[in-house]
């Protein structure tokens, strides 16, 4: 099944945006630090739109 | 970031413990540090570097020590310290950063430990202070300026080179101005193709075969269903044309039970019917009984005539129990090495006990395999019995089916033999074929009813079954449409990074290019103007009568052409890039650095250092100058009104400068 064929999901704007902030601080944090493997980033990452993607708002 | 005092502690020629206040007024950012030949300023700058990275350019690791200080040291005074402390301010939090090399005297010479320390401590809101952890106080260092940007804030003339020629100018440039945020951003989030990225993970967890299966359990489901219903009408049909002839042979037979002439024929082939029942019934038992024993104990039917087989080859075979069960040659080793046997024995200096021992060995295995044949002829009995008892429950079984079966036959025959004699009566005759026929339907209906009652049961379980399958899919489905949902995201985030990115990277390289051609027009007197290509790599082009040419450069155009490219990241880092379309709060913010030159005006003649003194205070928030007295000469003009402090490094000797403050 080709998923770009799905028909579009509704995203939540304010979550969206949430996930963009806190997904650029964990960049700049990386980018000056490298405090972080990139895979931690990478799950980081995917942590960050789970997370946000599953809240109540 | 703004660096407020450094404080060097037996650093190189800087003895004892000697600071620099720095000016971190907007008015007057420059502090000025004036130095002649090798009375260290460059030291100076390094001494950041080494403070904040471990890294100095020095030749020997040891020449951190300040040369007094180590010819100063004996077996008593054996200990000394560098350090070298920096006071900054950033993100409004004032922080010391603290670098320590301790030095021993041992073997009548001076030795660098291994490793230095550093520390950081923050002032907190209430003024108290903090310490990071050891453990992050790399990680801070890099938070508060990383090290691939050093280079171009902590300006060293003499080693920067030409910016031209700089091969991490790219990585500085996007570093700098929040490109290599966006940049990662995307690599990490990356494309569904790519296993280690963000949607490459979610896409790797999606499940989409279950989707199908999910829809085709369901349809599965809903056959079984149609199935069962369409067998039920048919068993519903069935069982009233059984219910009808059951009617119509009871009916059939009462008639015949009555006419006179056929009564007790008709009554004795009645009593046949019902132990013809009777004994239907048990050959169907049994036959039950014979399929589930033999089931139940598969493995013995089978394995039964091996073991006959596997005694048979045994009988000859040596089966000396002479040995103790269960025993084996590491137990008697054991006792051995002990040196008391299990019954109390001493076994040390007691031949016979030892030779008893030894003797023992001999039956157990590996030397002996009669224990082994002994102890697998005892299990070999045991499987045979319970073998001979399964076999002969099945053959009891088997006979029960057999003589059963033949009763059917017989008790058939006898039925058949009262019904022709019914048949030969003309008065009966017609109910009695009747009867056989209503018989025949009725066994006919009687074994479709069972069928039915079979195919009913395996549409349920298939109903069964396919519901749970569906269930289970469906579950999976959920996990799906989640991950779904997670990529959906991902992908609107990657979308807004690409494309946010692309403006930026276009409008970055158009803006540097007008910065530093506008900051190069006021530093160079002459017919250039500066090219950026996309790799931020700096061209400088000759104007001759309209036409654009690519000439030599002499070390102090390098210079100035350095200085504008520098004053229009700084410039362009100042300001803070806005998501413009979303007009959301989000900021990839860039962060202003003091500028820290060595030397700077060194290849550059009077009038370009004039121009380069009036740019750098201008587009820089805090100005460190380390220079020679006759260089500062031509700036003093263009920024003695923005000096803040002024330091001078008083060289005593060789080794040994005092730093001293002048009034501004």
């Amino acid at each position: 099944m080709n998923i770009e064929q799905e028909e579009k999901i509704k995203l939540n704007q304010k979550k969206l945006s949430m996930m963009k902030l806190k997904i650029i601080h964990l960049e700049k944090k990386y980018v000056k630090t490298k405090f972080k493997t990139r895979s931690e980033v990478i799950d980081q990452i995917r942590k960050i739109i789970i997370d946000e993607a599953k809240k109540n708002i | 970031m703004l660096i407020s005092k450094i404080e060097l502690n037996n650093f190189r020629q800087f003895k004892g413990n000697q600071t620099i206040d720095f000016s971190t007024s907007p008015e007057r950012n420059i502090t000025l540090i004036l130095g002649d030949n090798t009375s260290g300023k460059t030291t100076l700058l390094q001494s950041v570097l080494w403070c904040f990275y471990e890294k100095a350019h020095f030749k020997t690791r040891e020449e951190l020590l300040n040369k007094l200080v180590a010819r100063e040291m004996n077996e008593v005074n054996n200990e000394k310290t560098v350090s070298v402390t920096v006071s900054i301010i950033h993100k409004n939090y004032e922080y010391t950063i603290q670098r320590e090399q301790a030095f021993i005297f041992s073997n009548n010479e001076v030795k660098q430990e291994r490793g230095s320390r550093l520390t950081i401590s923050y002032k907190d809101k209430d003024g108290q202070t903090e310490f990071i952890p050891e453990r992050n106080v790399r990680d801070t260092v890099n938070d508060i300026l990383p090290e691939d940007l050093s280079s171009y804030f902590l300006y060293d003339t003499e080693r920067f080179g030409n910016i031209t020629d700089k091969k991490d100018v790219t990585d500085a440039v996007k570093g700098l101005l929040g490109l290599t945020v966006l940049e990662n951003t995307l690599e990490h989030i990356g494309r569904e193709t790519r296993k280690d990225t963000v949607l490459g993970k979610f896409s790797s967890n999606l499940n989409l075969g279950n989707e199908k299966k999910s829809k085709n359990a369901l349809v599965d489901a809903q056959r079984a269903e149609e199935n069962k219903e369409q067998l039920e009408n048919r068993l519903k049909k069935v069982n009233e044309q059984i219910e009808y002839y059951e009617e119509r042979k009871e009916e059939l037979q009462g008639i015949l039970r009555n006419m006179k002439s056929v009564s007790e024929l008709q009554k004795e082939k009645e009593k046949f019917e019902r132990n013809l029942n009777i004994v239907s019934n048990d050959l169907e038992n049994d036959k039950k009984l014979f399929f589930r024993n033999f089931n139940r104990n598969l493995y013995s039917f089978f394995s039964l005539p091996l073991i006959k087989k596997a005694k048979l080859k045994l009988v000859d075979a040596d089966v000396s129990d002479r040995g103790i069960k269960d025993m084996n040659a590491n137990s008697i080793k054991h006792i051995f090495e002990r040196g008391v046997c299990v019954c109390g024995t001493r076994i040390k200096g007691n031949k016979i006990a030892h030779e008893h021992l030894q003797k023992e060995l001999e039956y157990l295995p590996p030397k002996s395999v009669g224990l082994l044949i002994n102890d697998f002829q005892s299990r070999l009995d045991a499987y045979k019995t319970l073998g001979e008892t399964y076999y002969e429950q099945l053959n009891q079984s088997y006979r029960n089916i057999l003589s059963n079966k033949k009763r059917v036959s017989d008790l058939n025959e006898e039925i058949e033999v009262l019904s022709k004699e019914i048949e030969r009566n003309r008065e009966s005759a017609s109910y009695e074929l009747e009867l056989k026929d209503v018989n025949q339907k009725l066994m006919g209906f009687i074994q479709t009813r069972d069928q039915i009652i079979a195919n009913i049961a395996v549409e349920e379980h298939k109903i069964k079954s396919k519901k749970e399958e569906y269930e289970q899919s469906i579950a999976e489905s959920k996990k799906n449409k989640e991950i779904k949902l997670y990529m959906a995201y991902a992908k609107e985030i990657y979308n807004w990074v690409e494309k946010t990115y692309k403006k930026r990277e276009k409008d970055i390289k158009n803006e540097l290019e007008e910065k530093v051609n506008e900051y190069f027009s006021k530093i160079y007197h002459g017919q250039r103007k500066v090219e950026i290509n996309d790799k931020y790599r700096v061209k400088l082009i000759t104007l001759e009568n309209d036409e654009e040419l690519i000439t030599d450069e002499s070390q102090g155009l390098e210079t100035v052409k350095n200085f504008s490219f520098l004053a229009g990241i700084v410039d362009l880092a100042k300001n803070k890039l806005k998501d413009s379309k979303n007009d959301t709060e989000l900021e990839i913010e860039s962060e202003a650095f003091p500028l820290i030159l060595d030397a700077p005006f060194s290849n550059a003649d009077e009038r370009h250092v004039s121009s380069i003194s009036k740019v750098l205070p201008e587009v820089a928030e805090q100005l460190i100058l380390i220079v020679m007295r006759k260089d500062w000469n031509y700036a003093e003009k263009e920024m003695s009104n923005k000096v803040g402090k002024k330091y001078y490094l008083d060289k005593q000797s060789e080794v040994y400068t005092i730093i001293k403050e002048e009034v501004v």
